[in-house]
């Protein structure tokens, strides 16, 4: 899938995110207003650089793209204050918070995922691995989830949750340090807004 | 790797604010009369741009190290020398004196996301791991994790983290 493609998939999931999917969402405004697409847009033809350096052994012939990708940087990092690794795999159709502070070196995280702000994944010091994060994840502000892991697919991490240990898929987590409360939790509602102030009491509801 | 050039830059406009504030204590006080302005807007650019906050209020000793950036808050409180700081930290408080601040030793690995405050006593070379609230005080080489904070392993090489 190329860049192009992913990003239009992830602006797509950001418009239903954000708006609710209504056609009057300009494109434009979109991609000028959100800090969270722009890195996406960012991590992306970094990732592209650094598959390049892997398969090719050489840069992209492209001097414009690392001027950008060079200017870019600075302007991002205040921006977004966040730090993705250039070697995460991102599916499309992943939304990372507007409001940034997001400090993430997965392996790889999955499509339909959603990523709140102030979250770190990264590399355990004990276990040198970082983790998998699966498709259609929620993981709540303020959240570190460390450790050669594997968040499987639909899972929920609720606000603040410390975890460095795999949870099944469609389990909710929760604390420090993260404990299933849940299992067989459907999070597509969660996943269908922006919401993220969330507690066990919502999750009863069935929101 | 662009390893914490932007923790630098905050440690350096701390570093400044300091100096200033010492000269205005000596005679030298005109000199720096015109200078506080620099250091005002370096301290808010570095606070709001890269979301890390070292008050002046804070006595942080030599050779910090402070790995990524966003939501660093160091106030109130006293470091030791070569301390590591992790994002999302909140070590002391703005509304407490420092007297009634955190105290930190030398060569102390704060984690990422870890809340320090009160009036508690980390020893040299004591580890907080990543999400840790530390309530009491930490003894020397001891790791400590969770909310709140346990120890887990009361005498932990942080060396090796120290030089990553």
């Amino acid at each position: 899938m190329s860049i192009r493609q992913a990003l239009t998939a992830d602006a797509t999931f950001y418009r239903q995110l954000r708006f609710g999917n209504r056609r009057s969402a300009l494109h434009g405004f979109v991609w000028l207003s959100s800090t969270g697409l722009f890195l996406l847009a960012m991590h992306r033809t970094a990732y592209f650089f650094q598959r390049l350096r892997r398969e090719q052994g050489r840069r992209p012939k492209l001097i414009i793209l690392r001027v950008l990708l060079a200017a870019g940087r600075p302007f991002l990092l205040f921006r977004a204050k966040s730090d993705i690794s250039g070697v995460t795999k991102v599916a499309s159709g992943v939304y990372f918070s507007d409001r940034g502070q997001l400090v993430i070196g997965a392996r790889s995280i999955g499509s339909g995922t959603v990523i709140h702000h102030a979250v770190t994944i990264g590399m355990s010091t004990m276990t040198q691995g970082t983790p998998h994060i699966g498709a259609n994840v929620w993981i709540g502000p303020d959240c570190v989830i460390y450790g050669n892991i594997e968040i499987g697919d639909g899972a929920t991490l609720l606000p603040g949750t410390v975890l460095s240990k795999s949870v099944p898929p469609r389990s909710v987590v929760k604390g420090n340090p993260g404990r299933i409360i849940q299992l067989d939790f459907d999070n597509s509602k969660l996943r269908s807004s922006l919401n993220f102030a969330l507690d066990v009491a919502d999750l009863k509801s069935g929101d | 790797m662009l390893v914490s050039i932007y923790g630098l830059r905050a440690s350096a406009i701390y570093r400044f604010g300091l100096k200033l504030r010492s000269l205005s204590r000596s005679p030298a006080i005109v000199l720096t009369l015109p200078l506080w302005p620099l250091y005002w807007i370096a301290a808010a650019i570095t606070r709001h741009g890269y979301g890390i906050h070292l008050s002046l209020s804070a006595e942080i000793g030599p050779g910090l190290y402070i790995g990524h950036l966003g939501g660093i808050y160091v106030g109130h409180c006293t470091l030791g020398e070569q301390c590591s700081i992790g994002q999302q930290t909140k070590i002391g408080d703005p509304s407490t004196a420092k007297a009634n601040g955190p105290r930190l030793g030398s060569r102390v690995w704060v984690g990422a996301h870890s809340k320090i405050q009160g009036r508690v006593n980390i020893g040299d070379g004591a580890t907080i791991g990543a999400g840790a609230r530390v309530l009491a005080d930490v003894p020397p080489h001891t790791l400590v994790m969770g909310d709140p904070a346990r120890p887990i392993n009361r005498d932990y090489d942080n060396t090796s983290l120290l030089m990553l």
